[in-house]
């Protein structure tokens, strides 16, 4: 039986090392896309559930009831609340590229490494007692099975199964924890690994529950009647027990270093927090559901006496089901060694950044020629520091004999780790938090751990006498470990949980009121708590020209020459620099330091970047400028906006004259085209009919006659259009000279119109005048506004296309302006052309009817010297023009 | 200029809005809903039968599940609370 358990494990182990491999290699081929899928992550995050939960959690379920449920709704708590808190610590875990959770500290407080070697110290002794529960829970298992063959080699067996177990799993975590450096290649083969993990020890206690719930008990109904009558069936809960433990598992969830290694260094995808925020805890969901059951089964069927820690593994035994007891030891098997696995990944990250590192670099200050490959040294000191968490593990199993129950070890640990909480709280949500703050908080809350709950769990006299713990050190009662301050019949758990994490929140919140941080210490405050609102980060490197090569050198041996070569050249390509190196400009050093954070740590990398920079330059100066800059740029750029509307505008302008200018220019080409044919035309009759005349002695009275007349009335419209010309020039010189006199506007219209009716009549036109008697008469000079209307009236008729034409004449007095507007039924100007025709020489369309284009030119410039004004009106249903003079010229014209 | 403060959002966008909302509030329910049974025991001579608390912490646990499951899948196609600005990628069902 122990042989067949022995070569099932066996295969077991080589199954994972070949799941391991295979997903090394698909990652590596970059086949391994379900490898970063979110249900991977969640399967990961089950190394919460141990074998402390696989073996202990049935015992405790024995011992006290339900109370093994705190330990799974606490961190159920936590995933359901994951847009409180993991949303924000996976963000800033991969924007920081932070290694452990020691690191988060370490970066969140000024990239302190007193404070990372101090969360190290107390996470490697948190964790240590925990990966001894670990060994002991697979030599246990091993000797359930011995036991159950009669073999007496249990005693033997013990530490011997204990060491190979570690050594199995040293071997392991170096193999596939190791391979690379940098946090952002992920371990996929542990993950991976510990997924399928996950997957045999959730069927394995599924599988013995099923047995015992319908195999067993014969269904639920008759398992439900058991559980009532069972030796702890009343629902009597300690209430504060129940709160305290909720509360601290809830913690150790965020806290554990192996559990932010999985999920925040190990997070492939932010996303993943959706799918793992239901689904993880449905997976302890699963877990917890047949625990009491097994529980109450085993009371009722295995001997008194028989350890209930096991019941898992001795029901099946007991009851010759040697399979699922197979199955139910690899479960065990499983549980014990992922925990195992990424817990001393976790530590030897944080023991080789925080802790060798550190020592490292401080004995070889300055002296940088003389660094090897750091990554070598780097990994050298990871394997190390692996052997090393998993020997201390075995020497704590060694040396505490496997004698306490595994729950109590379990819930001690989780008491030690849980005092990282009010430090990384804090640093998440509070700005002011300082890490003075977190130094003392931390130092005060492991004291008490220490003091009240760790050194008494090894036994009255191991380590505290039996007097200390009656009486208290020098027999002052209100320090007695289990009885702080006098407060006496607490559970020792519980009162640990209270006086720690209260005083440690309370030195840590203090302190960091009174505290003042360092410049370092703000700018990373405002990057961590501040984090989604995509704030740039602000630098505190300056550097100078000729460090790159420095630079670089010490990246490549950190990251590899490969990395380390593209991230230069791709930032010198971002600067337009051609070749490897980049000028050191804050945000490069920001980057790099952030690259070869991934690698050792914020601390370190700090410190290694700090090596060649010189010093850390970031001083409240510094920080007080960069607001300043930010502002002073939002002042400029709002002030540039500003400037470019205006300049937008005057272009927009200017682009209007110089259109308006080239018209002009047109017109004027066309006018002189047009003004010399308009000249040219009665020219050519009046020569030619003037040489008939000259050489023509024989013609008759009556042609002379008619070739005089011609000639006279070519002269005229010649003289007509030099007087017009001249019109113009007088009027735009100002030389005119008004005549004003008291009119009626009424009367100089109708004389007007009679004017233009008298003269040709080819064309009809109807014309409706709506004059207004009451319309006051006016100071003016009658001959020009009488030359206005005319004109008007002319154009009309010239130009109204309609088939039946109309004009209609009004005249109204508004507002001290007598206002007349001609409104004819034809198509009117168009659109384009209604800025041009006030011009001199503009005509409307290719001319259909004579004319140099003067008349408006001419219309305009008369009223303006009356005061008044002449404008195109649109919109009219026709071509309009309204005329608008004052009352009186003179108080206009003789300003 | 700058970063104006939005009163007013557009309907899918408001919904979203409630959804992370309810999301919120999913744990201080769960948690309410787990301390309630430290009320039971006071009150009664013969307290409640360990099968039925049992039963009861599984229920509104599952609950408590199916909740956030029903507004996870809801919210995983609004981008804007992700560090890339995109939503997870289409379901190939």
């Amino acid at each position: 039986m122990i042989n067949i358990l022995i070569s099932a494990s066996m295969l077991y182990v080589a199954a994972l090392f070949f799941v391991a491999f295979w997903a090394e290699r698909a990652a590596a081929q970059g086949r391994g896309a379900w490898l970063r899928s979110p249900w991977v992550y969640t399967l990961s995050l089950s190394i919460y559930c141990t074998a402390w939960t696989f073996y202990g959690a049935v015992g405790y379920a024995a011992r006290s009831g339900l109370e093994y449920l705190t330990i799974y709704l606490g961190p159920s708590l936590v995933m359901l609340g994951w847009w409180w808190i993991l949303r924000k610590l996976v963000r800033i875990g991969r924007a920081q590229r932070v290694t452990s959770i020691a690191d988060l500290l370490s970066a969140r407080f000024g990239k302190s490494n007193l404070l990372a070697a101090l969360v190290t110290v107390l996470a490697v002794v948190g964790t240590t007692p925990y990966i001894a529960l670990q060994l002991q829970s697979v030599t246990l298992s091993f000797s359930a099975f011995a036991q159950a063959d009669d073999l007496g080699l249990i005693g033997a067996s013990n530490d011997n199964s204990a060491l190979w177990v570690a050594l199995g799993l040293a071997f392991f975590t170096i193999i596939f924890g190791t391979r690379n450096l940098d946090v952002n290649e992920r371990h996929h083969g542990v993950v991976m690994a510990i997924a399928v993990e996950a997957i045999v020890k959730l069927c394995a206690l599924v599988a013995v529950g099923i047995f015992v719930v319908w195999g067993v008990s014969g269904g639920i109904e008759p398992m439900l009647e058991a559980i009532n009558t069972s030796p702890q069936h009343t629902w009597q809960m300690d209430n504060a027990r129940w709160v305290a433990l909720t509360f601290l598992s809830a913690a150790a969830f965020l806290t554990l270093p192996r559990m932010f290694q999985v999920l925040v260094v190990e997070n492939e995808d932010e996303r993943h927090l959706q799918t793992a925020s239901w689904a993880f805890p449905t997976y302890v969901f699963l877990m917890s559901l047949f625990v009491l059951p097994i529980a109450v089964v085993g009371q009722a069927i295995l001997p008194t006496g028989s350890n209930p820690d096991l019941y898992v593994l001795t029901i099946p035994l007991a009851l010759g089901q040697d399979t699922l007891a197979i199955l139910s030891f690899l479960g065990g098997f499983s549980s014990a060694t992922s925990m195992v696995v990424v817990a001393s990944l976790a530590l030897a990250t944080m023991v080789s950044n925080h802790i060798v590192m550190p020592i490292w670099l401080r004995y070889w200050q300055g002296k940088f020629s003389a660094f090897g490959d750091v990554r070598r040294i780097v990994l050298l000191a990871r394997r190390l520091s692996i052997g090393f968490v998993l020997f201390l593990g075995y020497l704590y199993y060694s040396l505490s004999g496997g004698s306490a129950a595994l729950a109590a070890i379990g819930l001690i640990s989780f008491t030690g780790v849980a005092q990282v909480l009010p430090a990384m709280i804090g640093g998440l949500f509070w700005r002011g938090s300082t890490r003075m703050g977190a130094l003392f908080g931390l130092l005060v809350g492991f004291f008490i751990w220490g003091y009240s709950l760790f050194l008494p769990s090894f036994g009255v006299d191991v380590v505290m006498s039996a007097n200390l713990m009656q009486h208290g050190p020098w027999g002052i009662g209100a320090l007695r470990p289990q009885a702080l301050f006098g407060i006496d019949g607490l559970d020792p758990l519980v009162h640990t949980i209270f006086w720690s994490m209260l005083l440690n929140a309370v030195v840590f919140v203090l302190v960091s009121l009174i505290d003042f941080p360092s410049p370092l210490e703000r700018l990373q405050g405002a990057q961590f708590v501040n984090v989604f609102d995509h704030s740039s980060a602000t630098s505190g490197w300056t550097g100078k020209a000729g460090q790159s090569e420095d630079l670089m050198v010490m990246a490549q041996r950190i990251i590899g020459s490969v990395q380390a070569q593209r991230l230069f050249q791709s930032e010198a390509q971002k600067q337009g620099v051609s070749g490897f190196l980049p000028e050191p400009t804050p945000e490069f050093l920001e980057r790099l330091e952030r690259e070869l954070a991934g690698s050792v740590g914020a601390a370190t990398a700090h410190a290694m970047v700090g090596q060649i920079v010189g010093g850390t330059s970031v001083t409240v100066q510094d920080l007080m400028a960069v607001a300043d800059e930010t502002a002073q740029m939002m002042e400029y750029s709002s002030r540039l906006e500003l400037q470019s509307e205006e300049l937008s505008r005057t272009a927009r302008q200017l682009r209007n004259a110089n259109d308006k200018l080239t018209q002009i220019s047109v017109q004027k080409d066309a006018f002189l085209s047009q003004i010399s044919h308009e000249l040219r035309t009665p020219m050519t009759s009046i020569l030619a009919f003037a040489e008939i005349m000259k050489d023509g002695q024989e013609l008759e009275r009556e042609d002379l006659n008619k070739y005089a007349s011609i000639i006279h009335a070519e002269s005229t419209r010649l003289t007509r259009l030099l007087d017009d010309l001249l019109d113009l020039s007088v009027l735009e010189n100002g030389q005119v000279h008004l005549n004003l006199i008291a009119c009626c506007p009424n009367e100089l219209l109708r004389r007007a119109l009679s004017t233009v009716q008298a003269g040709e009549t080819y064309r009809l036109m109807r014309i409706n005048l709506r004059l207004n008697e009451t319309v006051p008469k006016v100071i003016t000079d009658p001959d020009r506004l009488g030359q206005v209307f005319i004109n008007l009236i002319t154009n009309a008729r010239k130009y109204c296309d309609a088939p039946a034409p109309e004009l209609t004449i009004s005249v109204v007095h508004r507002s001290g302006r007598i206002i007349c507007d001609f409104i004819d039924n034809g198509s009117g100007v168009p659109k384009e052309e209604q800025e041009m025709i006030f011009e001199k020489f503009a005509r409307v369309g290719q001319t259909k009817a004579g004319g140099a284009g003067l008349g408006l030119a001419i219309c305009r410039e008369i009223m303006g010297r009356l005061g008044g004004d002449i404008a195109y009106l649109p919109g009219q249903g026709g071509g309009a023009f309204r005329v608008s003079f004052p009352l009186d010229a003179h108080a206009l014209t003789t300003h | 200029m700058g970063k104006q403060a939005v009163i007013f959002l557009e309907r899918n966008r408001y919904r979203t809005r409630r959804l992370v909302d309810g999301l919120r509030l999913l744990p201080i329910l769960a948690a309410i809903l787990w301390v309630v049974p430290a009320i039971w025991t006071h009150d009664s001579q013969n307290p409640p039968g360990i099968a039925q608390v049992a039963i009861y912490f599984f229920s509104t646990w599952a609950i408590m599940i199916a909740l956030c499951l029903v507004l996870a899948r809801r919210l995983r196609h609004s981008a804007e609370f992700w560090a890339d600005g995109q939503a997870e990628p289409q379901d190939r069902d």
